[in-house]
């Protein structure tokens, strides 16, 4: 492990994190609830398992007015996906209805995860949503409206979606779209059969193929994935992707519940190659969270998974891969202390007190019932010997049992050399709500970091961040001509004397959550910035010399290259 | 393979079988200067030619391939001794070690399962079985679930065992130590407890006057046991009794030098944690 940057003085760190963030979810006008699916009856005695997803949300400035907004994804059959728009003032107004992207739960299944990404290049996001059913995604018409595409973009993929990303993997300028499918193709509210468990809890492979869409470049897309060898078929829970070496390789990393993760890396005609079991090894355990971002400041992207960690049943720990820069990866999560993170589902870097390096925030929490527990039923029904976990008539009840419930979310501060402190309950965010995904954006645009969770079947939490003008910061919006608009893959450097940090722009990495696109850099007590390093996806170098601090920089990528 | 690993498998190879072996690779060595181990091996395979069904030959040559790291053909002539003589416990014990570092556990259940089908009414082939389950459980392949259900597979394996003959000390201590491997939440230390406490009848059955120095392990881990089912006490007055015959036990005094509980359930989480491999090695039961 190397942690190269400096540790904060004990005394700075301390203070940055009392009260480092206020609950403002009533406050700002987010007052609705996520409603988790409820799906055939044949499946009743296991409801709380199959209905334990859904709590989605990403964070996207889709009107352009300078300011981020949320679309927030709800699981319930007839009940609304909010686009709550903001105000300006960190005060939003749900949108959803007017915009036309509220009923999406209406027929054909529900929303597990939302994405935004500009994939016409117009300079308006677009809106694609994922569910347990049929896809959609929404046209943003630029006039505060949206249009339903599906159909005619060949996005409706009637698989049963968990992950998604845009990615422009074959950087050609365009955005397309890797969805990670969990269940089979099975229709989860009319089920034939209830054959359609996973086989094994370490090394299934009967999930339902994922998904590549790649843009035509007309508005219509086709699934790639199986010519492309990226159907992967194991129960994928999230999907992400970032460099996986110095030399820029593009990997995407596919999080599987119940089975290995893998690492892909596109090779042209060859299509997507494997190196998962160079990159990681072998993985056994329960994947959920794919997030990219490089926690020791050495210039080359980690990779954070969360899994299933409990003290008595299961120890699988989160792991944190440190990116070694030749495209392989050595799991430092026990070293750096942010291996237990309970029953952990999204977890998202967040350089939530601008010190300078990335802090962790991990949502958990699984099933949060009664005072009985399942877990005991769980593992007796998972390593017996004729168990037969496909058939979920041969699953234990779950009745009104808990199961990991009611588990405090962690922040994990990055201490440098020290490794990572738990400390969530003096900075305000051990929510003990069954937490999912995680958007991270600068809501209120004061140069700190706040939070989004997302809980399942709850309220969800706005997380204003108290840190403000503690440490300077710097954010920067990218603008593609001729890479995609989004400029979604590109790399940007920061050299402020002795700090030096790496971003890369992502549209969808981590669980259930998309962060803001702008590029945030904390700065501690760096009053300059010597230069930014932008490597658009397209290939072209730009340096931008003192940028400045304290303020957000529009960046266009040059035309001449 | 390795000096240092021949060293970690070699206590299991029965006393009178090094004795052989060294005999061959001296009466080998006498005769000319190729390689001891070589000369030992041809030795072997024109004993072989005479003895084709001689499974202390097979045996024998089996230990020496593994010297020399060759692999098939080890394995192909432990397998070879166990067919011929499913009874031996030893030769099943040899063929499990050298299979760990090997990574060959997939064949070795594969062989032990076909042994299984062919002598159905062996029960050392069940017990060999049974540990050989246990013995894939650390592989890096294999997670806490798997895990799991190879530790499951392996008590069946031993409850057949021990159904077929209750005075089967190694059984009762394998069952043991497999449930005492299990998470405390999982409830299996009462079963631990039960089986150990079996074997120490057994044990005391004996009426040996000088212990086998195997009978140690058996008030570790009913220790052990106890401790996991809350019962602290009863835990230091059987190691108490165990230190009583192996005063110079050093698992038992660290132990008991403990008073505090908090202090003991804290170390016995490293001492025994999921992640230790289950010792299976039954050598010890043989060994002087």
């Amino acid at each position: 492990m190397t942690m190269l940057s400096a540790a904060p003085s004990s005394a700075s760190a301390q203070e940055a994190t009392e009260r480092a963030f206020t609950d403002v979810t009533e406050q700002v006008g987010i007052t609705h609830t996520h409603h988790k699916p409820v799906l055939d009856e044949k499946l009743g005695h296991i409801m709380p398992w199959m209905a334990c997803i859904g709590a989605a949300s990403a964070a996207c400035d889709y009107d352009n007015d300078g300011d981020e907004d949320l679309y927030v994804t709800n699981s319930k059959l007839g009940h609304p996906g909010y686009l709550y728009r903001n105000n300006g003032d960190f005060t939003f107004t749900d949108v959803g209805e007017e915009a036309g992207v509220a009923r999406v739960n209406e027929d054909h299944g529900v929303s597990m995860g939302c994405v935004w990404g500009d994939y016409d290049n117009d300079g308006y996001r677009d809106l694609y949503i994922i569910k347990w059913g049929c896809n959609r995604l929404f046209h943003n018409d630029g006039d505060g409206t949206f249009t339903d595409v599906t159909v005619t973009s060949g996005t409706g993929d009637c698989g049963n979606a968990n992950g998604v990303i845009w990615i422009d993997y074959d950087r050609d300028s365009d955005l397309d779209i890797y969805i990670g499918n969990y269940f089979p193709y099975v229709d989860l509210w009319n089920l034939e059969n209830v054959r359609m468990m996973h086989d094994h809890y370490e090394a299934a492979q009967n999930g339902g193929p994922n998904v590549l869409y790649r843009n035509n470049g007309d508005g219509t897309f086709t699934n790639v994935a199986f010519e492309l060898n990226i159907a992967d078929s194991g129960w994928t829970l999230d999907v992400g992707c970032g460099d996986i070496d110095t030399a820029g390789t593009i990997g995407i990393y596919t999080a599987n519940d119940f089975g290995r993760d893998r690492i892909y890396v596109y090779k042209g005609e060859q299509g997507f190659v494997d190196v998962s079991e160079e990159a990681i090894g072998i993985d056994t355990r329960k994947g959920m969270n794919a997030e990219f971002g490089d926690y020791n400041n050495d210039g080359i992207l980690d990779i954070i998974v969360a899994n299933i960690t409990t003290d008595e049943y299961l120890k699988e720990g989160n792991c944190l891969y440190e990116g070694l820069g030749d495209g392989t990866f050595v799991d430092v999560g026990v070293e750096t202390g942010i291996w237990h993170g309970g029953w952990s589902w999204g977890i998202k870097f967040v350089d939530y007190d601008n010190d300078g390096d990335l802090d962790i925030y991990n949502a958990n929490g699984f099933v949060s019932a009664g005072e009985e527990s399942w877990w005991f039923d769980l593992a007796m029904f998972a390593t017996d010997i004729n168990g037969d976990p496909e058939d979920a008539n041969t699953w234990p009840p779950m009745e009104n049992k808990s199961c990991s419930g009611y588990e405090p979310n962690r922040l994990f501060r990055n201490d440098g050399f020290d490794g990572f402190t738990e400390i969530a309950a003096e900075a305000g965010v051990d929510c003990r709500l069954d937490g999912r995904g995680i958007t991270v954006a600068d809501f209120d645009n004061d140069g700190d970091l706040d939070m989004f969770l997302t809980n399942q079947n709850a309220k969800p939490v706005m997380y204003r961040n108290n840190v403000g003008g503690r440490h300077n910061w710097l954010q920067l919006d990218l603008t593609g001509t001729r890479s995609n608009r989004d400029a979604i893959g590109a790399f940007i450097r920061l050299y402020a004397g002795d700090l030096f940090q790496v971003r890369q722009i992502s549209a969808g990495n981590g669980y259930c959550n998309q962060e803001m696109r702008r590029v945030h850099f904390g700065l501690a007590d760096k009053t300059a910035v010597d230069s930014v390093h932008i490597r658009w996806p397209g290939g072209t170098m730009q340096v931008i010399q003192s940028p400045g601090v304290n303020k957000i920089v529009s960046v266009v990528e040059p035309a001449g290259g | 393979m390795h000096k240092r690993r021949r060293v970690m498998w070699i206590s299991s190879i029965a006393p009178m079988v090094l004795a052989l072996i060294a005999t061959a690779v001296i009466q080998a060595q006498v005769k000319t200067k190729v390689s001891k181990e070589e000369l030992a091996i041809q030795e072997l395979v024109d004993l072989l030619a005479e003895y084709p069904d001689d499974a202390r030959v097979h045996h024998r040559l089996g230990i020496l391939l593994s010297w020399e790291d060759r692999r098939e053909e080890a394995l192909e002539h432990f397998e070879k001794a166990i067919d011929l003589d499913p009874y031996a416990e030893q030769y099943s014990n040899t063929y499990r070690m050298i299979c760990i570092p090997w990574e060959e556990y997939l064949r070795c259940i594969a062989f032990f399962e076909s042994m299984i089908e062919k002598h159905p009414d062996v029960p050392q082939l069940n017990l060999a079985m049974s540990l050989a389950y246990v013995d894939k459980m650390p592989w890096a392949k294999m997670g806490m679930v798997s895990q799991g259900k190879l530790s499951n597979q392996s008590m069946a394996q031993l409850t057949k065992v021990i159904e077929a003959d209750s005075s089967n000390w190694s059984a009762w201590y394998a069952r043991a130590m497999n449930h005492l491997h299990w998470p405390r939440a999982m409830k299996h230390a009462q079963m631990s407890i039960a089986d150990f406490e079996m074997a120490l009848k057994l044990q005391n059955d004996l009426g040996l006057s000088t212990p086998r120095r195997y009978f140690e392990y058996t008030y570790i881990g009913l220790g052990d046991a106890l401790v996991k089912d809350y019962r602290h006490d009863e835990a230091r007055e059987v190691w108490r009794q165990g230190v009583e015959l192996f005063p110079r036990s050093a698992q038992l005094r660290k132990r008991l030098s403990f008073d505090d509980n908090v202090a003991l359930e804290e170390w016995m989480k490293t001492a025994r944690a999921l992640e230790k491999p289950i010792e299976t090695d039954l050598s010890i039961v043989w060994s002087p």
